[in-house]
Parts: C-alpha cells; structure tokens; sequence
C-alpha cells in the first residue's frame, strides 16, 4: 500500500530527522489513504515546528504573568519571597493610604485617558477615513501621512513633543506669539488642568494613522450597492451615514474601541516620556501603569514592592480582561444577530 | 403605473468609452421590459440611468411625461432590485421593507400594512424579524423584491436580480416574478444576461451589444425573425446556426453541398441581387430533422453528414456535427437511434432558413 521511495531513498536516510519527513510526504503522496497511525505521526512531527515560538512564548509571556499571579498573594521581603498572605497586597492597595488614593486617582485617570482618546482620536479618524474613502484625489498621500507617526518609537514622540510644548521656547507657544495669539501661549505640559488632555491630544496624533487604516478597511468593506439602495430609499448625506454608514462600519468600531480601551490601561511610555515616572505635574497625569512602575521598581515601599506590584499588575490585567471579555460578548452578539 | 420614454441616450465613460449609444425606446404602461445581452453591452447601465445612480451624458428620459435627467434617485418614483440584492445587513427584514417608507415619512399604521401585504404576497410573514444573514438566498431575493413592493412606485428596475440564485430556484422565481408582475402590473424593466430569463418574461425585449440595440420585438418576434447574426446567435438555446456559402439559381451552395433556397425567397434574393454572391443563412436547431424516406419535401434539403457527438437531453437529443467544416446542431427527437461516428441523413426545413448579408451581418428582407 506504500508508494515507491524516492530514488534518493538511501541517502536520505542518513540524513536523520529529514528522512522521516521525506518518508511522510512520500506516504502520503502514493496512497491516497495513509494509515491513521502514520498520519497522526506526521500531524506530530509537524507540531515541533511550533516548539521555538512556544518556548518563547511560554519563557517570556506565560511564565511571568504566571508569576505575577503567584507573587500577589506572598510577602516579600526585597526581591526574596516570604510568606504566603493570601489577598493582603489586594487589601492594602485598596484602603491603605497612600495606595488606595494614588490607585483611585490613576484609574480615573485612564478613563479619561480613554473617554479623551476615543473623542479626539477615533471620531476624528472615522471622519478623516469617510473622507479618504470618498475618492478623493491623493487618497493613498493621505493614508501614508496620517500613518507615518506610528513609525516612530513612542519615546521618540513624547520626547519630541515635550520640545515643541516647552513653555518658554517651544515651537507652540513661538508659533501663538508670532501669529498673535500670545495670550494663548501656556504651558501645556506644566499645568495640571492641561497636562493629561495635552497627552491625549499626542497620542492621538501618534495612533490616529493606525484607526484611520482599520475604519477604511470597514468603510471599503461595505458594498457600493448598500448605498445605492438606500439612496432610491430615499437616504442621504447625514442620515446614509447614520442608518448605514455607521451601522455598518459598526464592526471596525467596535474593534478599535477595544484596542483603545486596552490600549489607555496599558499607557506608559508616553506619560512616562513626557511627564517622569510620577505622572506629574502634581500627579496629574498619573496613570495606573506608571503607578505599578513606582511601586515594583521604584521602591515607593520597599518592603513589600513586588507583592504589591504584582498585585496592582493583576488587578490591571483583571480590568482589562473583564471590559474585553464584556464588549465581545455583545460585539460577537450583535455580529449574530447580524 | 408608468410609460417611460428613453430618448436617444448616450452614456461616456471618460470620453473616450461609450458605454451606451443612441439608446431610444418608448416603453408602455404596465410592460415587461427585459435587456438583455452579454457582459459589457451596456444594460445595466442604461438601467441605472433610469434610476439615477448614473449621469446621463446626452440624451432624456421621461417618466410619465416628466424630465427625469435631474430628478434625485429618490424622487424618480422608481424601486430597484439589485443582483446582491443590497438588504441591508443590520435592518431586520422587516426594517429593510419599512426603510424607504420611513425616510419618506409614511405613519407608522401604514407602513405596518404595507409590509404586511408583502410579506403576504412573497410568503416572508414568519421571517420578518430575522436578519438578512440568516436568509437562503431565495429568502433575501424575496425581500429585495418585498422592499420594491412596498414602495408601490412607478416603476421596478431589476438588475440581474436571479443570477446568484442556483438553478433550481432561478427557475422558481423567475416565474415567482412573472406573477408578481401579473398581480400589480407595475411597469417593469428586467436586465439580464441569460437569454432563456429574457425569453421567458418579457413582453418585449431589448437585445443589446457593444452599446447599441440590436433589436426590439416581442420574444416571439426576436427568436423567429433575428435582425443580424447577433441577435439569431444570442437568443435561444443552443444557438441558431449560420452557415456561410453561395447564392445560386434556386439553391444555397456550400462547398459542394447544394441546399434548395425555396422561389419566396429566391425573389427576395433576386430583387436584391445576391444571385452569386457571397451570404450566410442561420437555420434553428430544431428546423433540422432526421430524414426518413417519405418526409422529402419541397422544401426540405436532405444532406448526408457525420455526427461527431450527440447529448440526450431527457426529451430531445441535441447532434452536434459539422457541414463543410461548418460546424452545427440540430435538436432531433428523444427517440432517434442516431450515435456519434454514424453517417446519416438530415432534412434542413429550407422555408424556416433567414438569410444575411456577409458585410454586415444583417437579416436580408
């Protein structure tokens, strides 16, 4: 029932692991009904080519999140672990002074963060995408120049911009003086009413390219008839672009609302590049992640800093997962339905 | 109810592509009217110039007597039905029926009627709050026509509203739509490619090629009197066949082959003076029969050929061979003992023959 071995059999077989796969496919390709005990082997063998992007994986992702989760429930005592102490970390950080006030003062802080970029960046991308997307001339210009800032590093923008909003010689502030506007001049960064928006103005320029590409994508997705039926039904302007447009854009929305939600509660480096590792001014735009900084690496409290770290950490990942998990249940819903 | 009038329209894509050309027709009250054509002959286009989802580049359109060039889509009083059906995916079927009565501000008693009555009429009563994902394909083609239907407009435009649909059910709806068209005589223009859909429907057709009409008529009148090649090789199925040769005295030479060309037609040939030249005839495939001793006639032409293949088709059997090196068909009966290989004879029923002139390809009359 086996086919012919190539004619390089003999050689082959010297060659270790490459013979067996060569045997396999030789197998496979003579009989149209391999053993199940010879396919499920070669299903095997395929599987190793896997194993480095899992050992990765598992040594850099899985172990440490694993660890985090261990570490939350222990004492530490530097870097050594203690004693088991079951959900203390947890309590600490949400009564104990200062934590639980620099905690709740974070997380509010990345719901703005969040609330402000899904403002300034998603609505203001969707109508930029809706604009490319009507033929207009030197669209694909557009889409590479509203893309470019994602090229750069993250530390590079927040370092940038920290110059070009520096009070007293940035470009901005220059710019108002010299067209006039002097009065508007500010520091934009150093003001606590101002600072956390100012981020949230940056980081939208910096990721609106990416929402721009993922709304286009949506918006090219729905089919040109949709709105030729819908003109004879007599919808236009805005109405098409909210009985159809929008609806269904719908799925496109829903992704980069959750890649932002994730995206607000995981936010570092551009705070940290702007404004240090204390979120300043005055803690103004202090942001959970920079606060899990302090607190694991930074010895805010150096008894017990992995412990809480870690626990901070969970709590984080708990959040996110939990307004994933939520949003694509209903998003995966309403695709039902669909 | 509508008569619509296309006066010579022309449509320019980009100057240099004319899409559509002096495109003129008066369609009737209450008529059935189908394009049809291969790909790229301009049909749809000239239907959705009708709709207003393309400009006209010259060229009016009336309807009911109204100038339409300038009138939005909305307001041209017409429905469409579009090949993907174009429901809208997030609307129920209920949403997508009720979705242009809403936007034109309809009460809500009467849009609920309305949709009723359709749903009753297409048999979509216990799927109106599904969405159009969880719809076979004969469902969603039955609510695109249900949102047409409720409009009570002036006019259907359909735009190959069948092709996506399996054969089985092509057929079905197709005469699914020719009884809606009975029930609300709603003037009705049908674009398709399928030849046998044009046939079957129509109160008239509009066969169409390269932009240009070739020929308006009545399905009877197209498939019986063809104006060129294009139109006798277009329409019906298999398609007619044309053999090229000689006008002779009182025969149709075709290499050695002599065919009888019967004296009505010898008249008409004579009149123009085709007598030695070059033509084509276009015989229909079931105008050639087998030929049994006894049913020679005058105007039969009995010729002896070889069958290369024959296809039993359940109750005919379709004979391909070839005539000259002129390659054709013939439609003969279930029951005939005729194999591919044999020698055999065939009778071309020479009254039933069209002929055309070999420049231009038009039907000589």
């Amino acid at each position: 029932m086996y086919g012919t071995p190539p004619a390089d059999f003999s050689l082959k077989r010297r060659g270790g692991e490459t013979l067996v796969l060569k045997e396999q496919v030789a197998d496979v390709k003579a009989s149209p009904k391999p053993s199940k005990n010879k396919r499920s082997i070669k299903r095997h063998f395929l599987h190793l080519f896997l194993l480095p992007a899992l050992i990765f994986y598992v040594g850099f992702q899985v172990y440490p999140i694993l660890t985090a989760f261990v570490n939350s429930f222990y004492s530490f005592k530097g870097m050594v672990r203690q004693d088991f102490i079951g959900l203390e970390n947890f309590v600490r950080l949400f009564t104990e002074e200062p934590y639980n006030t620099i905690f709740t003062r974070a997380f509010w802080h990345n719901i703005i963060y969040f609330i402000g970029t899904v403002v300034a960046k998603l609505v203001l991308a969707f109508a930029l995408a809706l604009l490319i997307n009507s033929k207009i001339k030197g669209r694909e210009f557009f889409k590479a120049v509203f893309f470019m800032p994602k090229l750069l590093s993250v530390i590079v923008v927040g370092f940038l911009f920290s110059l070009i909003l520096n009070p007293t010689n940035g470009a901005l502030n220059s710019f108002l003086k010299m067209v006039g506007l002097a009065e508007w001049a500010h520091p934009w960064l150093g003001d606590p009413k101002t600072a956390l928006y100012t981020i949230i103005l940056v980081n939208s320029w910096y990721g609106i390219g990416f929402a721009i590409l993922i709304f286009l994508a949506g918006l090219q997705a729905i089919p040109e008839e949709i709105y030729e039926a819908a003109k004879i039904d007599g919808s236009y302007g805005l109405k098409m672009l909210f009985q159809i447009t929008i609806p269904m854009a719908m799925p496109s929305i829903m992704i980069m609302t959750i890649l932002t939600f994730i995206g607000s509660f995981e936010t570092f480096e551009l705070v940290f590049a702007m404004q240090g590792s204390s979120g300043g001014p005055y803690y103004s735009t202090d942001v959970l992640a920079l606060f899990f900084y302090r607190l694991a690496f930074g010895s805010v409290d150096g008894g017990d800093a992995i412990g809480l770290g870690s626990a901070l950490a969970v709590v984080l990942f708990l959040i996110i997962c939990t307004a994933t998990a939520i949003s694509l249940f209903f998003f995966k819903r309403k695709e039902i339905e669909q | 109810m509508a008569e619509l009038i296309l006066e010579h329209i022309y449509k320019e894509f980009d100057k240099n592509v004319t899409a559509v050309s002096d495109f003129h027709l008066h369609i009737e009250d209450e008529e059935f009217i189908v394009f049809v054509g291969p790909s790229g002959c301009g049909k749809s286009t000239t239907l959705r110039m009708i709709a207003g989802l393309e400009e006209i580049t010259s060229g009016s359109i009336y309807i009911n007597g109204t100038r339409v060039n300038d009138v939005a889509p909305k307001d041209r009083d017409i429905a469409m039905v579009f090949q993907n059906y174009a429901l809208y995916p997030h609307m129920t079927v209920y949403g997508n029926m009720a979705f242009g009565l809403k936007n034109r501000k309809f009460p809500k008693a009467e849009i609920h009627d309305r949709v009723m009555n359709a749903a009753r009429i297409l048999g979509l009563e216990e799927l109106l709050d599904r969405k159009p994902k969880a719809l076979s394909g004969g469902q969603r083609q039955r609510v695109a026509l249900g949102r047409a239907i409720v409009r009570d407009a002036q006019v259907f435009l359909m735009d190959e509203p069948l092709s996506n649909l399996d054969a089985k059910l092509r057929v079905q709806m197709r005469a699914e739509i020719a009884m809606l068209h009975q029930r609300l005589k709603t003037t009705t223009i049908y674009v398709t490619h399928d030849q046998t859909e044009a046939m079957t429907m129509a109160t008239r057709l509009v066969v169409m090629k390269d932009g240009f009409i070739q020929q308006i008529g009545s399905p009877k009148e197209v498939y019986e009197y063809p104006e060129n090649v294009f139109v006798g090789g277009f329409i019906g199925s298999p398609a007619m066949n044309f053999f090229t040769g000689v006008v002779g005295e009182g025969t149709f030479e075709i290499g050695d082959t002599k065919l009888f060309i019967p004296e009505s037609r010898m008249e008409m040939l004579r009149g123009l003076s085709y007598i030695g030249k070059e033509a084509m005839i276009g015989i229909r495939p079931e105008h050639i029969e087998e030929a049994f001793v006894g049913n020679e006639s005058g105007t039969k032409t009995n010729v002896s050929i070889q069958v290369d293949v024959s296809e039993l088709m359940g109750a005919e059997t379709m004979v391909y061979s070839s005539l000259e090196g002129q390659k054709f068909v013939a439609r003969l009966s279930a029951e005939t003992a005729i194999r591919p290989g044999k020698l055999v004879n065939l009778a071309f029923s020479m009254e039933k023959v069209h002929f055309f002139d070999k420049e231009t390809e038009m039907r000589i009359r």
